[in-house]
C-alpha cells in the first residue's frame, strides 16, 4: 500500500485530533478572554451587556466543547460551526474590547481609562487565538471528513 | 522467532517460600510448550520470570544463546497475553493495538500496516473502531492476542489466556490460537491448567506440582507413559483410576482382592521386586467384558460416551464405555481391561514401574 493510500485508510480508524485540539485551544483562549475582561472591575462594564457577554460565553463553550468531540470523528457539519464560532469571535472584537478601549469612567472626580493598553491588546490577542484556531480547525474538518468519506465511497465501489 | 533455554531456575521469593525449584528445559525454536499443573505449582511463576515480569532467584535464562537472566523484561523482545486481558477501556480496539508501537515511537504507517496485519488475521477487522466493552470475551481476548502479534517479539507468553471464557467460546478460541502458531511459527509458552488445553494445544507439555517438573514430554508421552503417579492422575479426563496393589508369596492383591493380573504387570512387578505397587488403569481402557464385576453406582451419558461410576475392587471407580449404556445403580456389569494399557507404580516413590 503507498503512502497516501496508507494515510487515507488510517484515517478510518485514527480520531481526526487536530481540529478537535484547536476547538479546545479556542475555548481556553476564550477563557483567558473573558477573565482578562471580568478583572477590569469598574462601572464601565456595570451594565446589561455584561450578562450577554457571560451568555455568549458560556453557549461559546458549550458549542466549542460539542464541536471538539464530534469532529474528532469526522463529522464535517460541525466543522462549519467552528467557523460560525471563530466569526462570532471575531465579531466580539468589535463589541468589547475597540468599545472600552479609550473609553472613560469616572471614579471620584477623576476620569480614569476603562482598559489599559496593554490590556486591550491582550485581550484583541486572545479573541483572534481563539478565533483563527476555530476557523483553521473547522477548514480542516471540513477537509477531512471530506477526503474521507470520498475514500469509503470508492471502497464501496471497489 | 526464538529458542530458550532455563538452567536451574529457582524461584525464592523474600519470605524464603520456594516456588520454583530447579527447573531445566531447552525450547526450541517455533515450539509450542505448555505449561500445566494445578494451582499454585509454579508455571505461572515460571512464565512471569521469562518474561521478566518476577525475578530469576538462581539459574539462568538463554534467549537465542544471549544470556537475559536479569534483562529487564522491555528489551527481552517477549510478548505475554494475560488472562484478563488488561485492554485499555477508553481505547478504540485499534489504539489498544496500536498502543505498544506507539509507545516505541514507530512510525505511524508502519503501526497501521501491522494493526491491520494483525486485525486481518484475527478477524477483528470489523471490530478496529469499537471499544473493549462492546466486544465478547473472546474477541476481547483476541485483541490482546493482536496487541501481541503487532510488536512481531521472538516469543509469546500465554498465561491462562482461556480462563475468563466459557467452554464454548474456550473451545474455538484454542483452536485459533493454534492455527495462529502454525501460521506465525513463533516460539509459544502457554500456561494453563486445563490440562484438555494443554493435550490439545501442546508440542511438549511440562507438567509441573509442587514448584518440581514432573515430566516433560509430548502430548502423548505424558498420557501413555506417565513417569510417575503424580502425571497419571492429573492427565486425563476422567482421571486414572488407581488401586492398591500387594504382592504376597507370589500372589497379587488388587485393593485386598486376589486377583490375575496380566503377564506383563506381573513381569514388571517381579522385576522391580517391590511388594507394594499402585495398578493404573485409565477410564477409556476398561471395556465390557467378564474378567471383573463393576457394581454401578451413576451412570452418565454424554452422548458419544458413557461414564459408568461404581465399585470396582470395592474402590469408587470410572469407566468409559463407547456409546451409549443404560446401566442403572445397583447393576453388576462385567468389564475387563486393556491389558497393554494398565499402569504400575512404585508405592513407596510413586515412580512408574511398568
Amino acid at each position: 500500500m503507498d503512502k497516501e493510500k496508507l494515510k487515507l485508510d488510517r484515517m478510518r480508524y485514527v480520531n481526526d485530533s487536530v481540529p478537535s485540539l484547536f476547538a479546545i485551544l479556542a475555548i481556553v483562549f476564550d477563557v483567558l478572554y473573558f477573565v482578562l475582561i471580568y478583572k477590569i472591575n469598574n462601572e464601565y462594564f456595570y451594565t446589561y451587556m455584561i450578562g450577554i457577554s457571560i451568555v455568549v460565553n458560556l453557549l461559546f463553550m458549550l458549542f466549542g466543547f460539542w464541536c471538539s468531540i464530534e469532529v474528532k470523528n469526522y463529522h464535517g457539519k460541525f466543522g462549519y460551526v467552528m467557523i460560525l464560532l471563530g466569526l462570532v469571535q471575531l465579531f466580539r472584537i468589535f463589541v468589547y474590547p475597540m468599545n472600552a478601549h479609550n473609553a472613560t469612567y469616572l471614579q471620584g472626580e477623576l476620569l480614569v481609562p476603562v482598559m489599559s493598553n496593554g490590556q486591550f491588546t491582550q485581550s484583541i490577542i486572545y479573541l483572534l487565538a481563539s478565533a483563527a484556531l476555530m476557523i483553521v480547525g473547522g477548514l480542516m474538518s471540513i477537509r477531512n471528513s471530506r477526503t474521507l468519506q470520498n475514500y469509503l465511497n470508492s471502497l464501496e465501489k471497489n | 522467532m526464538a529458542s530458550l533455554s532455563l538452567q536451574h531456575i529457582d524461584k525464592i521469593y523474600d519470605n524464603n517460600v520456594q516456588a520454583v525449584y530447579d527447573f531445566n528445559m531447552d525450547i526450541n525454536d517455533g515450539e509450542f510448550i505448555v505449561l500445566v499443573g494445578p494451582s499454585g505449582c509454579g508455571k505461572s511463576t515460571t512464565l512471569r520470570m521469562v518474561a521478566g515480569l518476577e525475578d530469576i532467584s538462581n539459574g539462568t535464562l538463554l534467549i537465542d544463546g544471549k544470556d537475559c537472566t536479569r534483562l529487564p523484561a522491555k528489551d527481552r523482545d517477549i510478548a505475554m497475553v494475560f488472562q484478563n486481558y488488561a485492554l485499555y477501556g477508553h481505547m478504540t480496539i485499534y489504539e489498544n493495538m496500536a498502543f505498544s508501537l506507539m509507545l516505541a515511537k514507530e512510525d505511524k504507517y508502519v503501526i497501521h500496516e501491522k494493526v491491520m496485519a494483525a486485525a486481518e488475521i484475527l478477524g477483528l477487522t470489523a471490530q478496529l473502531n469499537k471499544k473493549p466493552n462492546q466486544l465478547s470475551g473472546g474477541q476481547r481476548q483476541r485483541v490482546a492476542m493482536g496487541r501481541a502479534i503487532v510488536r512481531n517479539p521472538k516469543v509469546f507468553l500465554f498465561d491462562e489466556p482461556l480462563s475468563n471464557l466459557d467452554a464454548k467460546l474456550r473451545g474455538s478460541t484454542r483452536r485459533e490460537i493454534k492455527l495462529l502458531h502454525k501460521r506465525l511459527g513463533t516460539t509459544m509458552i502457554y500456561v494453563t491448567h486445563d490440562q484438555t488445553e494443554a493435550l490439545t494445544l501442546a508440542d511438549r507439555i511440562v507438567c509441573m506440582s509442587m514448584g518440581h517438573v514432573q515430566q516433560i514430554g509430548t502430548p502423548l508421552e505424558l498420557y501413555d507413559h506417565p513417569k510417575n503417579l503424580f502425571v497419571a492422575s492429573f492427565i486425563g479426563l476422567p482421571p486414572m483410576n488407581l488401586f492398591s496393589l500387594k504382592v504376597e508369596d507370589g500372589k497379587y492383591f488388587v485393593e485386598g482382592v486376589e486377583t490375575k493380573l496380566p503377564d506383563r504387570v506381573v513381569k514388571a512387578a517381579e522385576k522391580a521386586g517391590k511388594d507394594n505397587y499402585i495398578l493404573g488403569i485409565r477410564p477409556e481402557d476398561i471395556h465390557p467384558g467378564n474378567d471383573f464385576e463393576l457394581d454401578v453406582n451413576l451412570n452418565e451419558n454424554t452422548g458419544h460416551f458413557t461414564l459408568t461410576h461404581g465399585k470396582l475392587f470395592g474402590k469408587t471407580s470410572c469407566a468409559k464405555f463407547r456409546d451409549w449404556k443404560n446401566y442403572q445403580p445397583g447393576d453388576k456389569v462385567g468389564v475387563s481391561f486393556d491389558e497393554e494399557r494398565v499402569h504400575l507404580f512404585d508405592a513407596e516413590t510413586t515412580e512408574a514401574v511398568l
